[in-house]
């Protein structure tokens, strides 16, 4: 699977999570970059992707994940194994 | 231009060498647990030096998101080990970055397979708790307490003289449910542990509840009350935001015994400031009127302004008492990870049940 493909699953993913049909990805989306990105919503994404990519992410993982492009680059990762 | 977070854990030896021996490892401080609550941790029967109960994140060397726990073996499901988390913070501006799912999955890591408890969560902690595998539910808990009325506006100082007309019909209730309970034949004991006695008692008349503690874990939160009250505060500096102090705060265990000398009720119950929640209720269904009239002379006495409860036939006749003029239900949850249990109508849960004593 390439990054395309992952970014264009991963945006769809976030416009539905985050009520956000307008939102242009990129690799520095974080979450100071719009409202809608709360606690509640990004927890809501992580299981959206882990569903999606029927993988888990380690605690350590997550720390790493501080922007759209760390979270894009650790599923294509766990989809290459 | 800020650092990359840190996630660290901290042991119970990690707490008593803090607590004790003021040699604390990196980054552990009153910021990230109230020392009462270290202090209790530490003194748990159930845990051994190596386990981690404590987890945090930092941010340019400030917390940023912590978590603690701590473990129980029921009695029912006997002899069931489960872990309680106590706490679970996340400062504002941290929000978002899946913090709070990363300290408790820390924990959960660090402890492994076993059985998870978590009590009253919010939103986003039951996200997180439902995230690493737990079945949320929800009980009832029943709160009565007087209405709080602003007085700034005229409406509000005309509600004010009327609700203090009121207040007078409910004193005078109060008043005349004391005249007219004086006649029961009972009489009580404090305690400030579960004796033999209570403990059978306990086991007896606890049929319906979903959990039942060990006695020593009883006794244990008895003798390690997570909250303080701020004249020990004064003297423990706590900058966290569970700092569990109050400006008064105190615990009781009471014993109900009939003419006989038989023991028919047996419930604790905490005075938090001026608000009264009745933390776990035993009764024998014989006596209990005079169980739960002797509670009600409890928050009479005691001048308390609200009391809360999880006992629902005890709700129903404390509200037909019409001692205060606000009655409010809410839904408390209970995420849980341990299969031989499901809460259901059948089952009920202790106000006391949870992470802490309160």
């Amino acid at each position: 699977m390439n990054r395309e493909q992952i970014i264009k699953e991963v945006s769809e993913i976030a416009r539905t999570v985050f009520q956000k049909d307008d939102l242009e990805f990129s690799d520095e989306l974080n979450a100071s970059s719009f409202d809608t990105w709360t606690s509640l919503n990004f927890m809501q994404f992580l299981t959206e992707i882990e569903t999606k990519y029927g993988f888990k992410f380690k605690m350590m993982e997550l720390l790493k994940l501080k922007n759209m492009g760390a979270i894009v680059d650790s599923i294509m990762f766990h989809t290459s194994k | 231009m800020s650092s990359e977070p840190e996630l660290k854990y901290y042991t119970v030896a990690d707490l008593r060498q803090w607590l004790l021996h003021n040699k604390p490892k990196e980054g552990l401080s009153e910021k990230i647990i109230a020392p009462q609550r270290a202090y209790a941790i530490m003194n748990n029967p159930y845990v051994k030096d190596s386990d981690a109960v404590v987890s945090a994140i930092f941010e340019d060397e400030e917390p940023a998101a912590y978590t603690a726990a701590f473990p129980e073996i029921l009695e029912k499901p006997k002899g069931k080990l489960a872990w309680w988390f106590s706490t679970l913070y996340c400062r504002p501006e941290s929000a978002g970055k899946g913090y709070g799912l990363i300290v408790v999955g820390q924990l959960c890591e660090l402890i492994g397979e076993g059985n998870y408890f978590d009590m009253d969560g919010a939103g986003e902690t039951i996200e997180i708790f439902k995230h690493l595998g737990l079945t949320c539910s929800y009980f009832t808990r029943y709160i009565f307490c007087e209405k709080h009325i602003n007085t700034s506006s005229l409406r509000g100082k005309l509600a004010f003289i009327f609700d203090w007309c009121k207040k007078l019909k409910l004193d005078r209730r109060k008043h005349a449910f004391c005249k007219k309970t004086i006649t029961l034949d009972y009489y009580l004991k404090y305690s400030n542990y579960v004796d033999d006695e209570a403990y059978a008692f306990i086991i007896k008349h606890s049929k319906d509840d979903l959990l039942i503690r060990e006695q020593r874990c009883l006794n244990w939160l008895l003798q390690y009350p997570f909250m303080i009250s701020s004249p020990i505060l004064s003297r423990v500096k706590c900058d966290t935001k569970f700092t569990s102090s109050v400006e008064s705060y105190k615990l009781y265990l009471v014993k109900v015994y009939n003419k006989n000398d038989n023991i028919v009720g047996l419930y604790s119950f905490r005075l938090l400031n001026k608000e009264f929640s009745l933390q776990y209720l035993y009764y024998n269904d014989s006596y209990s009127e005079i169980v739960f009239s002797s509670i009600a002379q409890q928050f009479i006495s005691f001048k308390a302004v609200s009391i809360r409860t999880t006992h629902e036939n005890f709700a129903i006749w404390f509200r037909n008492l019409n001692f205060t003029s606000k009655n409010q239900k809410y839904m408390q949850s209970f995420s849980y990870l341990l299969d031989s249990i499901q809460l259901d109508a059948f089952s009920s849960i202790q106000q006391g049940d949870g992470d802490v004593f309160v």
